[in-house]
């Protein structure tokens, strides 16, 4: 009974970040058909510039969380313009020159900050307990932070003008050239937002999470994972893929005995799963980009 | 394509090919420190790596993000049989062709259904796996340390003779050599063996009917199935081979290292490859070949002189930055379209069918 709480609970706030992870990489080949390699070093990106605005530049602790959300938004900016965009019309090219980049980010990380365990401090302190399940403050505050930002971010995708621009740039680039949209600049748009989103998975995590070089591995094939579980460029489908692996995770590692060191295996299963089962997702996708 | 079977251009591929079999054979002759006989074997090993690689994403345009899955198979089997059961270098060797070709089979039937970057990602997410399997068998596969104590290949029963041969021929009285520097030569001379060897069965393998019809799914794979090529059995089988010669290259550079450790298996490897295939140019064998081998000189023989510490980031940085500024300037590859410039397109005419490129 308390282990199948703990995976509720746990499950949640996995799921929370997972969302926000994943519908940046979603969004950003929904809208350029980029899929984006070094997606994972930007979650990565987040928390180390948060670490140093602690560290080396003296900031009081929300704005360092601040300032690590604006660099990873800063650095997909700069991946786009640098790196993806004199080669988007090439897909292969573009995962290898992303790859490219995923590899240098890391290394750079490894040559600034040492390969050893970094922390971070957390917004909110101490834990409180539902349903005798003990929850770190910090993990509460992930969940919430993760819930709004998507929950965000659907209602701008739905209602505004600018969700109703990238939504008809995924679906139909030429028609939206032809309606007088540059899908260059929204596309530079999505991956920004699409990195500050990471930054934000990343800098929330990190405070219950180790913060190290290696660290961009795993949220990159786990943002793989739910996209194509939920069907390459489905924003719906990222979101209910995402708490499906986001329980899944959770259950393999309460669930499991020692379950901690399957939980990475989780990623490469369902990829494979879903290409041999179902290539197209579990949501059919409307307006398919390729 | 006919053009290339002209016989004037088949001899003139033979003959660069023999120069440089023959320097590689007699280059050890000349070289004034040990320590450098290692890095030119490293060199072999990763022409091997870079060659197996490119006859199923070179060829077919579906590119292998997880190359390393199938050398860390191969190296790990070996590390795995010589602790358990101690068996013979060649007898592990066979192993660890069977294991990665193996895998190869596993991955590559669900990537038959996939195209563009789902294999990548599928590939990617494999190699993760592998990694991460390393970690959680730690008791046995020693994790981060890996697993010491592999002998060099001299010592096999099989390969020790011929590599004692070949070096005994090309290199002079190894006799008078302190032991770790006979074995690093004998070593040297199998590998030299193997990889000329690999790369020759590839390109044969690449100029065939075989070949072509590999070719023909990058160019359009609807029209290749529309005119009765098989193109699942096809990319199935490239992937088998692919993968068993990265397993048996594999094992040598961990016989060649006498440790294998999850550094086999990152994903570092795995671009490290692709980058030599890309700046070789894909698709022709002999590019991602000499691409591995110039690489490999260049990071070790020059970076490592001008006095960069090998453990510092300098060089993934230096590699990484590189890889993207080439992938961006000159897509084609570097080295492939020089040598064409040179030969009047004579060495890489086989490279690509006639007017597939600009």
């Amino acid at each position: 009974m308390d282990v199948l709480v703990e995976i509720l609970v746990r499950g949640a706030q996995t799921s929370a970040v997972l969302a926000l992870l994943a519908l940046g990489f979603s969004l950003v080949y929904g809208v350029g058909g980029v899929v984006n390699l070094a997606h994972g070093s930007l979650f990565m990106v987040g928390a180390y510039a948060a670490v140093a605005g602690v560290t080396t530049l003296g900031l009081p602790l929300w704005l360092a969380y601040a300032f690590g959300v604006a660099v990873a938004g800063a650095s997909g900016a700069v991946l786009y313009l640098l790196i993806v965009r004199p080669v988007r019309r090439d897909p292969l090219t573009v995962l290898i020159v992303t790859l490219g980049a995923a590899i240098f980010i890391a290394a750079l990380v490894r040559f600034l900050f040492g390969t050893a365990n970094r922390g971070l401090g957390g917004l909110v302190g101490g834990s409180f307990s539902i349903f005798g399940v003990r929850v770190q403050q910090t993990r509460m505050l992930a969940f919430v932070v993760g819930v709004l930002a998507v929950g965000l971010l659907l209602a701008v995708l739905r209602k505004t003008a600018a969700g109703r621009i990238v939504r008809a740039v995924a679906q139909d680039p030429e028609a939206a050239i032809l309606m007088g949209i540059d899908p260059g600049r929204v596309l530079l748009a999505v991956m920004t937002i699409g990195g500050a989103l990471a930054g934000l998975a990343g800098v929330t995590t990190a405070p219950f999470e180790a913060v190290f070089p290696d660290m961009w591995l795993r949220p990159l094939t786990m943002a793989f994972a739910i996209v194509i579980l939920g069907g390459l460029g489905s924003v719906e489908g990222t979101v209910l893929a995402a708490v499906l692996l986001g329980f899944l995770d959770r259950a393999v590692a309460f669930g499991l005995p020692s379950g901690e060191r399957y939980v990475d295996l989780i990623a490469v299963l369902v990829i494979l799963g879903t290409l041999v089962v179902r290539p197209q997702g579990i949501v059919a996708r409307a307006g398919a980009h390729h | 394509m006919i053009a290339a079977l002209r016989p004037g251009r088949l001899t003139v591929n033979g003959l660069l090919a023999a120069l440089v079999v023959l320097a590689a054979l007699l280059g050890p002759r000349f070289l004034t420190r040990f320590s450098t006989i290692d890095v030119l074997t490293t060199a072999g090993v990763f022409a091997m790596f870079a060659a197996s690689w490119d006859i199923l994403s070179g060829y077919t345009g579906q590119e292998n993000f997880g190359h390393a899955a199938f050398i860390g198979a191969g190296g790990f089997t070996v590390g795995l049989l010589t602790k358990y059961a101690d068996v013979p270098v060649e007898v592990s060797m066979l192993a660890a062709a069977a294991i990665a070709g193996l895998l190869g089979l596993v991955i590559g039937i669900p990537a038959l259904r996939l195209r563009g970057p789902y294999l990548a990602l599928a590939t990617l997410a494999a190699a993760a796996a592998l990694l991460r399997l390393a970690f959680i068998f730690k008791p046995q596969t020693g994790g981060e340390e890996g697993i010491s104590g592999l002998a060099k290949l001299g010592d096999g029963a099989l390969l020790g003779p011929i590599g004692r041969g070949a070096a005994r021929i090309f290199y002079g009285d190894v006799g008078g050599l302190n032991r770790l520097n006979e074995a690093s030569i004998v070593n040297y001379y199998v590998v030299l063996l193997a990889a000329t060897s690999m790369v020759a069965v590839l390109a044969a393998y690449g100029a065939s009917k075989r070949g072509l019809l590999l070719r023909s799914i990058q160019q359009d794979e609807t029209a290749a199935l529309a005119s009765g090529v098989s193109t699942a059995s096809l990319k199935v089988a490239a992937f088998v081979v692919s993968s068993t010669l990265a397993g048996i290259a594999g094992s040598l550079w961990v016989h060649t290292l006498t440790q294998v450790n999850i550094d086999t298996l990152r994903v570092d490897l795995s671009l490290l490859i692709i980058v030599m295939a890309v700046i070789g140019g894909a698709g022709s064998i002999v590019g991602p070949a000499i691409g591995a081998v110039i690489i490999v000189l260049l990071q070790d023989l020059v970076l490592d002189r001008l006095g960069i510490d090998p453990g510092s980031q300098v060089k993934p940085m230096l590699f990484s930055a590189l890889l993207i500024v080439v992938m961006i300037v000159r897509p084609k590859g570097l080295v492939v379209p020089l040598l064409r410039r040179l030969s009047g397109r004579a060495v890489i005419a086989r490279a690509r069918p006639e007017g597939a490129d600009g």
